[in-house]
């Protein structure tokens, strides 16, 4: 009995199965080791990444909600000089393609990020990060031509596949979706966190020191699933799907869905070897179903 | 990982004991390291709850937890011969470098969780804990440390037990008269800010254990920040789970 293809290639990334982990939920990984077991991934997103260091939000940080958690970290991260000449070169050592994830207020920040890290060896892809809902403003991802024209300009300066990373708060996925092919991105990944709040009524204050953050966990899965559907059917690029994954089952919901790989996040927190089990587990439904490979599923939905 | 529970026992009103098998990593424990529980099996509580370890023997590691919201009511329904999924040892530990001379703990309340280990740890130091509580029925750990070798001394609000007040007055009028090579404290950020003014005007080192909501308890995420500034440097946040939980005392920006 041969065992079923995990394998893809992903907008020109080459990974093993397709499961990632998702931005801002893996640190710069070291502090996984001995939890998870990395070299098993199908790709690994990085926390984002900015120019500049950044302290974060205020705390706390985080609100839990029943099957989900808020978070406003607000991208405290160490900034794009420092991770390529302290973190790149341990990452390189796992073997397992490394996307790096950027952020920036505006496109000309964007861009210099593309520049800086284009001479950097190691690095698979870049998820460009238009849609966290935790530092301030207008998100490049509600604006059709916004993304279309930063995407564009992006595919210019990056050697690297660029994908294109949305929000769920949008009147119509589909619109971004296309705008963000359009402008040329090899891939488009969704949903990032859904913005949300928590109030303290002891004190009637915001839970969160930033006061609102983005919700995750398996609450918004199926606001994510629907998502992934529209945005698969409207674009030919591949979708990676992600928004609540816990378990193999959910894996497989977003394959069939039109994913053609998956990110976890904060399933991680809870449960750190779950990376494991969904890909054991897409496996073992693959053998089960008669499927050769996980390409097979990909948006096989019965009837649609 | 999947441990046994051992023993699951109420020891005060809302405050129970949990025991559980042992494990390689946890065998090499500090005081002061915590474990990251899963409460549910399905996600409601969503995230682990972290827990001091509080007593580590040949086969079996402790928890002291209150019963306060939905993941700790889990818990304290789990019977011997269920199983548990824990992660740890977690976080930094107690520095125990005291240079032959007298450890004083000071607990608040629930405080007093990880002092056990650490009194295991320090089995040939002096040892003083001083152990507040809002009443008498709130105590518990106090026949425990003794038998660790250490003196004990209480303060409750009511004055149902010991001194009348709180541990920090306790402290104060203490810590001069006994001068302890190095003060740990555990108990709400109050008290630990106290404890480490008063600590500091003595020109005594103190260690805090701090608590905080966590995310993945790993140092991945950075949920459980807090602000904090190492000597001749600038504010930053540091990770509850991962620089800590314990921080010396005059590092954290309360």
């Amino acid at each position: 009995m041969v065992s079923p293809e995990l394998s893809l290639d992903f907008a020109g990334i080459r990974m093993q199965n397709p499961v990632m982990v998702a931005s801002g939920t893996f640190g710069f990984l070291e502090e996984y080791v001995g939890h998870v077991n990395l070299r098993r991934l199908g790709a690994i997103v990085l926390k984002s990444v900015t120019l500049e260091p950044r302290d974060g939000n205020p705390p706390p940080r985080l609100a839990e909600t029943p099957a989900g958690l808020i978070n406003a970290i607000g991208i405290q991260n160490i900034g794009v000089k420092a991770l390529k000449r302290e973190k790149i070169e341990k990452l390189k050592e796992i073997g397992v393609p490394l996307i790096i994830n950027i952020w920036e207020e505006s496109e000309k920040g964007f861009l210099e990020l593309i520049r800086i890290l284009s001479d950097t060896e190691g690095i698979a892809g870049v998820e460009l990060n238009l849609s966290c809902p935790n530092v301030g403003g207008k998100l490049f991802a509600q604006d059709p031509r916004a993304s279309s024209l930063l995407v564009k300009r992006a595919r210019k300066e990056s050697r690297f596949p660029l994908i294109a990373k949305l929000s769920p708060q949008v009147t119509d996925i589909r619109e971004i979706a296309k705008a963000c092919e359009d402008g040329g991105a090899d891939a488009i990944s969704l949903i990032n966190s859904f913005p949300a709040m928590a109030i303290d009524v002891k004190s009637r204050k915001p839970v969160l020191g930033n006061v609102t953050g983005g919700l995750s966990g398996p609450a918004i899965k199926p606001i994510a699933l629907k998502m992934v559907w529209d945005a698969a059917r409207s674009v030919k690029i591949p979708v990676a799907g992600m928004g609540g994954i816990s378990r193999a089952e959910d894996a497989i919901e977003f394959l069939l869905a039109g994913a053609s790989a998956v990110a976890v996040g904060t399933a991680n927190f809870f449960k750190p070897g779950v990376t494991d089990e969904i890909i054991d587990g897409i496996e073992e439904y693959l053998v089960r179903n008669g499927f050769k490979s996980a390409g097979e599923i990909v948006g096989n939905l019965n009837g649609c | 990982m999947l441990r046994e529970v051992l023993k699951n026992e109420q020891i005060a009103h809302d405050i129970f004991k949990m025991e559980m098998e042992t494990w390689d990593n946890m065998r090499s424990a500090q005081p002061g390291q915590f474990m990251h529980i899963r409460c549910s099996e399905f996600y409601d509580p969503l995230l682990r709850r972290p827990f001091s370890i509080h007593r580590l023997e040949r086969e079996s590691v402790a928890i002291l937890y209150k019963v306060i919201g939905k993941g700790t009511a889990i818990l304290s329904k789990l019977s011997p011969g269920e199983v548990i999924d824990v992660i740890g040892p977690l976080g930094s530990g107690f520095n125990l470098n005291m240079c032959g001379g007298l450890a004083m703990m000071v607990a608040g309340g629930m405080g007093v969780a990880p002092f056990v280990f650490l009194a295991q740890a320090l089995k040939l130091s002096k040892k003083v804990v001083l152990i507040g509580a809002k009443r008498r029925e709130n105590l518990v750990c106090v026949e425990d440390l003794k038998k660790l070798g250490c003196t004990v001394e209480i303060a409750t609000d009511d004055g149902s037990c010991g001194e009348r007040g709180y541990v920090s007055k306790l402290f104060q009028k203490r810590v001069g008269r006994i001068k302890p090579a190095a003060v740990y404290a555990c108990g709400p950020r109050q008290m630990l800010s106290e404890i480490g003014i008063i600590s500091r005007k003595n020109l005594i080192a103190c260690q805090v254990s701090l608590e905080n909501q966590m995310g993945c308890g790993l140092g991945a995420c950075l949920g459980c920040v807090i602000k904090t500034r190492k000597k001749r440097s600038r504010e930053e946040y540091s990770r509850v789970c991962k620089d800590g939980p314990v921080f010396r005392a005059d590092e954290v920006l309360w």
